[in-house]
């Protein structure tokens, strides 16, 4: 399957999204009532940043690697941080484009 | 071919979560174990259906006090709660720090939009990414499977239920002379 930069950032970003909420909610079932009524409420743990790293096969040939950085913005919703692609291409390519290095970051919501 | 252990990017990363949630409760419970044991004098029998703590454990001192104006001495004794003397152990994590090395395995189209706004949108289809904690063939490829796992545990705030406990044996501490 053929993915686009945007669709690799949207689907970190809804990983984290869904990770985290997931995690209230089973946070709370595996939380024991008695220590809840023993005044000890459930811990809720929130992941505030993810950095993937995945490599890539571009479809105009060579390989790349992007890191995605992610960051929880809200309870509901979440901002890319930071986006790095490191592209190699082959010697033959006409483009000689091997090590580009893109950055772009800080884009909230 | 997809892995049979594949699972959603997002199921994984929730994992850890649920297991610090798990990791505190045991924490809870231990501290609770601690609490029973070393303040409390078991009780001989409790009502059934009743949780009771039992007794509260005291200890006692005697020293000899001298009177105001300076005359002759009378032994005292000082009994208190011996849980007042007790460092309580409350730990809780702070902050985690989780790496993983996994093989992503499928990049497919979500199944159902998540956000209803792009679902009624033009944009192009979302994707979701399935991956597997690296064994086998996997494994190989990525050389060693690798999970690190960084945690910060400190001590945390005293829970109500323990603040009202400390309150009432702070009222249990007695001066007596025979």
């Amino acid at each position: 399957m053929i993915v686009t930069l945007s669709q690799m950032a949207h689907a970190a970003k809804e990983a984290l999204r869904q990770a985290n909420l997931a995690a209230t909610t089973i946070g709370q079932q595996a939380w024991p009532d008695s220590l809840t009524q023993l005044g000890y409420p459930p811990p809720v743990f929130t992941i505030r940043r993810l950095c993937l790293s995945v490599p890539c096969v571009l479809q105009a040939g060579g390989a790349a690697r992007l890191a995605l950085t992610a960051d929880e913005a809200a309870s509901d919703s979440c901002s890319i941080h930071s986006v790095v692609v490191q592209v190699s291409l082959p010697a033959d390519n006409e483009m000689n484009m091997a090590g580009s290095r893109a950055d772009a970051s800080d884009q909230k919501p | 071919m997809a892995d049979t252990s594949e699972i959603l990017l997002h199921q994984l990363l929730a994992a850890p979560l649920a297991a610090l949630v798990r990791a505190e409760a045991m924490s809870a419970l231990s501290f609770l174990d601690f609490i029973t044991k070393v303040g409390f004098v078991p009780p001989s029998g409790s009502p059934a259906g009743e949780a009771s703590l039992g007794t509260l454990r005291m200890i006692s001192f005697k020293y000899q006090r001298q009177q105001a104006n300076g005359g002759q001495t009378i032994p005292m004794t000082l009994e208190l709660p011996l849980l007042s003397l007790i460092p309580l152990p409350v730990l809780n994590i702070k902050d985690s720090q989780v790496t993983f090395g996994v093989a992503m395995t499928n990049i497919r189209q979500a199944a159902t939009p998540i956000q209803s706004a792009q679902a009624k949108s033009a944009a192009l289809p979302e994707i979701e990414m399935t991956v597997a904690l690296p064994h086998g063939s996997v494994a190989q490829a990525l050389q060693t499977p690798v999970m690190q796992v960084q945690m910060t545990v400190a001590r945390g705030d005293f829970p109500s239920g323990i603040i009202n406990l400390l309150q009432v044996i702070n009222t249990h501490t007695k001066l007596s002379s025979p």
